[in-house]
């Protein structure tokens, strides 16, 4: 052992981590800003009426979900720039990247949520003389948000270890700070105090969420 | 006040609504009857603009809803027709409340966002009906904390916050036990003092007895029978009328 049984050396351990723990927290907090609002939008182009728009949207939903968001993640970072012919900062392509496939998911979860409000909550706007959008905002929306708070606290599990796939296009993030230093200094113990930056920031996710669940106990439908 | 004539509706092959003719007029109270299946839930629909009719026109206080043109029913443009709809209110069977809002809320937020009322105005109103059926106390309260018969009191009151000139009611007691049901009646009762004009679907054939003054049934998407209550379910009631009260 080299770190477990050496507290100063672990202390600087972490701290040569804090760089990429900053990085991996960029990347959570910007993917969750871009893409939550973006999948209540293809939840709502998805379940538009005409089939122009509803079929892409579904093939969309398809590919983001059907193939690796490693593969994503290459595939913006080498392919935009050859059809572009512009560069992409290496954070700009991994947040678009997991911002696009983050949607996907989000959509879907929208999706039922929004479909598992009784056909009679919009029949009471409707003869209260409510606007769509009105019935959306002030009815819908606000019910599906408790509805959907369990799917979507997987999610955002999900993606706090998926940060980690940013490093194949070589960002600094937690994980690749890790590896580096393990490869480094040959050994796996910052492997696993990346694994312990992971598992505490989950901890406070699933806090965060059982919060807001409590919040939102105040009525049962 | 309102006048549908010709209603035609079906769902597929299901025909439904078969020219169906309905007048109310100003502070009358009419019952519809029927069998379930008949037709009453799609008359009341209709009339709400919950569903378009294939065939027929709807006038409401003498504005058209829907006229044939070339043999077509032809509605009004969206706004004009969100508007008129707005003398039209709709108390369901299971309520329909908002679950996620106080009972204060769900009566001031209709109000506000479609009529346009500021908070203090929608409140007052909002307690005034409250008070009105009854449940001054609960203002406070979700929908989940009350009782069925609470519930359908607060719908009610919801409904006539926006002042509709007609208030349609289907089976509003059909979930609710006889207690229940009782508190609820007694509610449209007294907007029948009132002079409310109401078209109320029911299966609770004393109330319609005492309450309407007239009584509609429907066999098949048909009206069988349309007078006035005392005519149609008193004691020179149908042969048809004693089949469907199971006499
Ligand atoms: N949305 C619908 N789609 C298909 N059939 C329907 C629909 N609504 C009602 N029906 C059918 O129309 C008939 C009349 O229904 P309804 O108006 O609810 O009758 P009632 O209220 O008198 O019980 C029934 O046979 C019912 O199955
Ligand atoms: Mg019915």
């Amino acid at each position: 052992m080299r770190y477990f049984n050496n507290p100063e050396a672990l202390l600087r351990l972490v701290s040569s981590m804090q760089e990429g723990f900053a990085i991996t927290l960029t990347i959570f907090f910007a993917t969750l800003l871009f893409s939550i609002p973006l999948g209540m939008v293809i939840a709502l182009l998805r379940m538009n009426r005409h089939r122009a728009v509803s079929v892409p949207v579904s093939l969309y939903i398809l590919v983001m979900r059907g193939t690796p968001l490693m593969l994503q993640i290459f595939a913006i970072y080498f392919a935009v720039p050859m059809l572009t012919g512009h560069n992409l900062e290496r954070m700009t392509a991994t947040i678009l990247a997991f911002s696009l496939n983050y949607a996907a998911y989000f959509a879907e979860i929208f999706r039922g949520g929004i479909m598992s409000i009784p056909v009679g909550q919009y029949e009471a706007c409707r003869v209260l003389g409510m606007r769509r959008s009105q019935t959306f905002f002030y009815v819908v929306l606000p019910q599906v948000f408790k509805r959907v708070l369990l799917p979507v606290s997987n999610e955002v599990i999900t993606l706090v270890k998926d940060t980690s796939l940013a490093n194949v296009i070589a960002v600094g993030e937690l994980f690749r700070a890790a590896k580096n230093e393990a490869s480094r200094t040959a050994s796996i113990e910052p492997l696993f105090v990346a694994g312990l930056f992971y598992l505490i920031m989950n901890g406070l996710v699933t806090l965060f969420f059982n919060r807001l669940t409590q919040r939102m106990s105040y009525y049962r439908d | 006040m309102l006048e549908a004539t010709h209603i035609r509706k079906s769902f597929g092959d299901t025909r439904v609504l078969k020219d169906v003719s309905l007048r109310v007029s100003r502070g009358e109270v009419v019952a519809i009857i029927g069998r379930s299946g008949s037709g009453k839930s799609t008359l009341l629909r209709c009339l709400n603009d919950l569903e378009t009719v294939d065939g027929g026109e709807i006038r409401i206080g003498g504005q058209a809803l829907v006229t044939m043109q070339a043999g077509q029913p032809v509605y009004k443009k969206d706004g004009e027709r969100r508007a008129l709809m707005l003398k039209m209110g709709m108390v369901f069977q299971s309520y329909h409340l908002f679950p996620h809002c106080s009972v204060l809320r769900n009566l001031t937020m209709p109000q506000k966002l479609v009529l346009g009322r500021g908070d203090g105005e929608a409140e007052a109103k909002a307690r005034d009906l409250l008070a009105k059926v009854g449940l001054s106390d609960k203002a406070g309260a979700y929908p989940c904390q009350l009782s069925g018969g609470q519930c359908q009191r607060v719908a009610i009151a919801r409904a006539l916050c926006m002042d509709p000139d007609i208030l349609c009611f289907d089976e509003p007691t059909s979930a609710l036990d006889p207690q229940l049901t009782q508190e609820v009646l007694g509610v449209i009762r007294r907007l029948a003092q009132e002079k409310r004009t109401m078209i109320v679907v029911t299966h609770e054939m004393r109330f319609a007895r005492d309450v309407a003054d007239r009584v509609i049934y429907m066999e098949d998407g048909v009206v069988v029978q349309d007078g006035p209550a005392q005519e149609v379910l008193g004691d020179h009631r149908s042969d048809a009328i004693r089949a469907f009260a199971g006499e």
